[in-house]
Formats: C-alpha cells, structure tokens, sequence
C-alpha cells in the first residue's frame, strides 16, 4: 500500500485535495485569507477516509461552538457573569394630578384672564399633556399580542418530554 | 383518543395582561381634549399678545374676565378688531366676524346657533398664523377686478416692457383681459413705448410731471408699479402669498410692532399711488399722452446724465503716462 499523495480538506462543507505534505497551519492561513473567517479559530479534526481503495488522511476544520452550544453549567456560569440591567421605567403620559386640577380649573372658568397668562408656562405644559397619547406599540408587538389574545390554549396530550 | 377540547382558560395570556395594565396605570385623566387644550393654547396665546400690544384695553377690559369659551372668543375677536384698527389690516377668511369696534367684540353673545369652542377651534390656524394684507400691484389684481389703479399700472408697465423693468408678461394680452374701456387699451397700446435699454433706476430720478399733488414723488410711485420699493408689503400681492408661498406668513404676531410701521408705509404709498390713479382715469387720454411724454423725456434725460463707466486700472495708468510725457 502506498502512501496518498494529497489529504483532503474539509471546510463549510467544502471538500479540498491538498498535496499530504503541507502544514495544517499554512492551511488555515489560506483558507483564512479565502474568506473562511471561522477558520480562524476553529478546531482541528483529523481523520481517514479510503479513496478508491486508498485511506486518505482528512483535516476538518470544525467551528468553535457559540453561546447556543452551551450546556446547563455555561450558561449559568454566564448569566452569573453578566450583570442586572435595569429596565426603563415606564413612561406616564396625560397630566399630572397638579396639572389635572389646573386644566379643571380652567376648563370649570375658575381662572381669570389675568391669573392664566400670570402662570407662564405652568398652564402651556398643563395644556400640552393634553396631546400626550399612550406610546404606539411595535407593529410586531402589536401582532404578537393580538396572536397571543386569540390563541386557544390546548391541554397538551403528549409527555413533556416526548 | 378523543380530540382535546379547547378551554377558554388562558385565552388571554398573562404578557399580555401585564402590559395592558402597565398602559392603564401609566395613563391619567386629561380633563379636556387634544383639540380643545389647543384651542386654548392658540386663544391665550393671542389674549398673551393683547396684553403686550394694548395693555390699557387689556387691563381695562380683559384681566380680570374668567376664561370661558364666550370669553376667549370675546377677547381674540377684540385683538383681532384692534390689530386691524391700530396695526395692520389682516386677511378676512371669514371664520370669525370680527367687528370694526374692538368693544362690541367684548359683547359677543352666544345666539346659540355656534359654539365659540368650536368656532375658535374651527379659526385656530389662521389666528396662529393670519396673513397680513399686502399692498402690492400685479397681474392677477388687474385681470380679476376693476380696480381704479389698473389704466395707470398698465400704462406704466406697456410704456416700460422694453426696458430692464418689463413685467416679462405680454402685456398687450394682460391689456386686452383688463376691465379698460376698449376705446382707451386701443389708445393706450398705440403710445410708443421707451426704446431697449432704457435703465429704470436712472429713469426714475429724472422723472417730471406736473405734480397733482405737493408730496408725491413720482420716483417711487413708479417702483411701486413695479414692485421696486424698499417697502416689501407695497411689493408684494396677496396673491403671492396664497399661491407662490402657500399662504404662510410665519411669526406675524411676534413682530407685530414692526410689521406694522412697514404696513402703514406701504398703505400710505399705495393711497398716494391711487390718487393718482384717480387722475388718469378722470382724463385718461390726456394723463396718458403726458405720462407717455414724461416718461420719454425722462428717457433721454436719463441717457445724458447717465455716469461714466469706471475706468480700468490700465486705462488710469495709460493716462498717468500720458500727462508725464
């Protein structure tokens, strides 16, 4: 039995023939400046596979796993790390209760001509709540809520963990 | 195995519910609606300029009145009455009846058949933002009304459409649409109009015709015709302003005071410009054939008097050499 010639590189799913002799790493180089970003750091695998009666060696470059590959202890570990965001508040909109009882005022002609235009811009910003509506949702949102409102809950008949 | 049956339990989910009642805590009573809250913004807003523009009328008549609707609408149509009598004259677009007297805007009094929220509501654009009247001649003027300026205007414009202030219209068109009296556009338009070239603002200066009046400077009642006072009310139309600018007159009330003093100029010009419109359409022919002869002596006058042209640096240092040798 002879020895092969050339090794096969695997890549994305891509398969290439390279002479054996050449570094792994003088690959990953190549394959780098290729367009191959994940080459970079991904792993090595090698391997054999027989080619027309030959075995021939195999190197699979094999993407390092992301958050999504995390098992249970990772991830824990991970959101232990990441510190408490504080969510924003949520945003009140209309008049506060002094700017409610000023617009009764006004709107009930308990206020003189005088006495309004005394408050400055006390009674303009009284007034501009007036055009304060609830914020808009997301279009998005909005169509998540409605199918979520209009979704029938079914009892489940298979096991959870079917 | 039976079908499952589906419950309306958990129909709505508990997301959702939360954020439903997020929203109905986060929201307060607004005692009065958008619209009205602006309506009252706009018609304070203008009591606001009443108290800076008239504060004798203001505190005499409007201080201590309680804000209701009849009030506020009493008290707008009393500014906008003033403005008009004191100011400047604002376009009537007919949605509030403004009297000529400020103090009988103070006795509106609701019939019933309007709601002065409403009406007020209906006006808040404009009493944001109204137009001024503008005083200035133009085409549209002339070929949609008879107005007593139009014999003279025109006769400016055809005796001068050769010269560097044309209107850049045919004005034998704008002539024969005008509402002049057949007999007179036929005259008007055999009248020899100033050869090319003639340069206005020469012309102008030199202009003599036997005054009709001690104070009236032909000078600048011919830039008026023409739109070419310092004035920009007396040169520009109405009509200008609806169609060329949308009708958009922005921060008329934050310069009142000057836009005032620039009104009353412009009226003024535009009241001695038509008296002595007036005198040509009392004796057409004959202020016509005067003018036409005015303005061509003024012409020539023009001509002769009209400066050296600046000499070149070249041409000074070529004289400098010639008076050394």
């Amino acid at each position: 039995m002879t020895t092969p010639a050339t090794k096969i590189v695997i890549v994305s799913g891509q398969e290439f023939s390279v002479p054996a002799a050449t570094d792994n790493e003088a690959i990953r180089t190549q394959l780098s400046g290729m367009g191959f970003a994940d080459v970079a750091s991904a792993t090595i695998q090698t391997g054999k596979r027989t080619v027309d009666g030959q075995e021939v060696q195999t190197i699979e470059f094999v993407k390092k796993a992301g958050t999504k590959g995390m098992d249970g202890a990772e991830l824990a570990q991970l959101l232990e790390a990441v510190p408490p965001a504080t969510l924003p508040t949520v945003r009140s909109y209309g008049p506060t209760a002094q700017q409610a009882a000023l617009l009764d005022e006004l709107s009930e002609a308990e206020l003189t001509f005088d006495q309004a235009l005394a408050m400055g811009d006390e009674l303009e910003r009284a007034l501009d709540t007036c055009h304060e509506g609830p914020p808009t949702p997301s279009t998005k949102g909005a169509n998540l809520c409605r199918t979520l409102d209009q979704l029938v809950a079914v009892a489940s008949v298979a096991p959870v963990a079917w | 195995m039976p079908h499952p049956r589906p419950t309306r339990r958990g129909r709505v989910s508990r997301a959702c519910r939360l954020v439903r009642g997020l929203g109905k805590a986060a929201q307060r009573r607004s005692p009065l609606h958008s619209e009205t809250a602006a309506t009252y913004q706009v018609a304070l807003d203008r009591v606001r300029d009443l108290k800076r523009l008239f504060p004798a009328f203001y505190w005499e008549h409007i201080a201590n009145r309680h804000i209701t609707p009849r009030a506020l609408m009493a008290a707008v149509t009393a500014f906008l009455s003033l403005v008009n009598n004191e100011l400047f004259a604002i376009e009537d677009v007919g949605v509030l009846e403004i009297p000529m007297d400020p103090l009988r805007a103070l006795a509106y009094t609701e019939d019933g058949s309007r709601d002065p929220l409403i009406e007020l509501e209906e006006a808040a654009s404009w009493l944001a933002q109204p137009r001024p009247e503008m005083y200035g001649v133009g085409t549209e003027g002339i070929l949609e009304e008879e107005t007593p300026q139009q014999l003279l205007t025109l006769a400016l414009w055809h005796l001068c459409r050769n010269t560097n202030w044309s209107i850049g219209v045919d004005i034998g068109d704008v002539i024969g649409f005008s509402y002049v009296e057949q007999d007179i556009a036929e005259y008007l338009v055999k009248l020899p109009s100033l050869p090319a070239g003639v340069v206005m603002e020469h012309l102008v200066t030199a202009v003599k015709l036997p005054p009709w009046s001690d104070q009236d400077e032909f000078d600048e009642l011919i830039c008026y015709a023409f739109a070419r006072t310092d004035n920009a009310m007396a040169n520009t139309t109405n009509y200008e302003i609806d169609i060329v600018y949308g009708g958009q007159t922005d921060e008329v009330w934050e310069h009142a005071l000057e836009l005032a003093s620039v009104a009353r100029e412009a009226a003024e010009l535009a009241a001695r410009y038509g008296r002595w419109a007036h005198s040509v359409a009392d004796d057409p022919k004959r202020e016509l054939r005067r003018l036409a002869k005015a303005l061509h002596t003024a012409a020539e006058a023009a001509a002769l008097t009209k400066p050296q042209r600046t000499k070149t640096l070249i041409e000074v240092l070529t004289d400098i050499e010639q008076v050394m040798v």
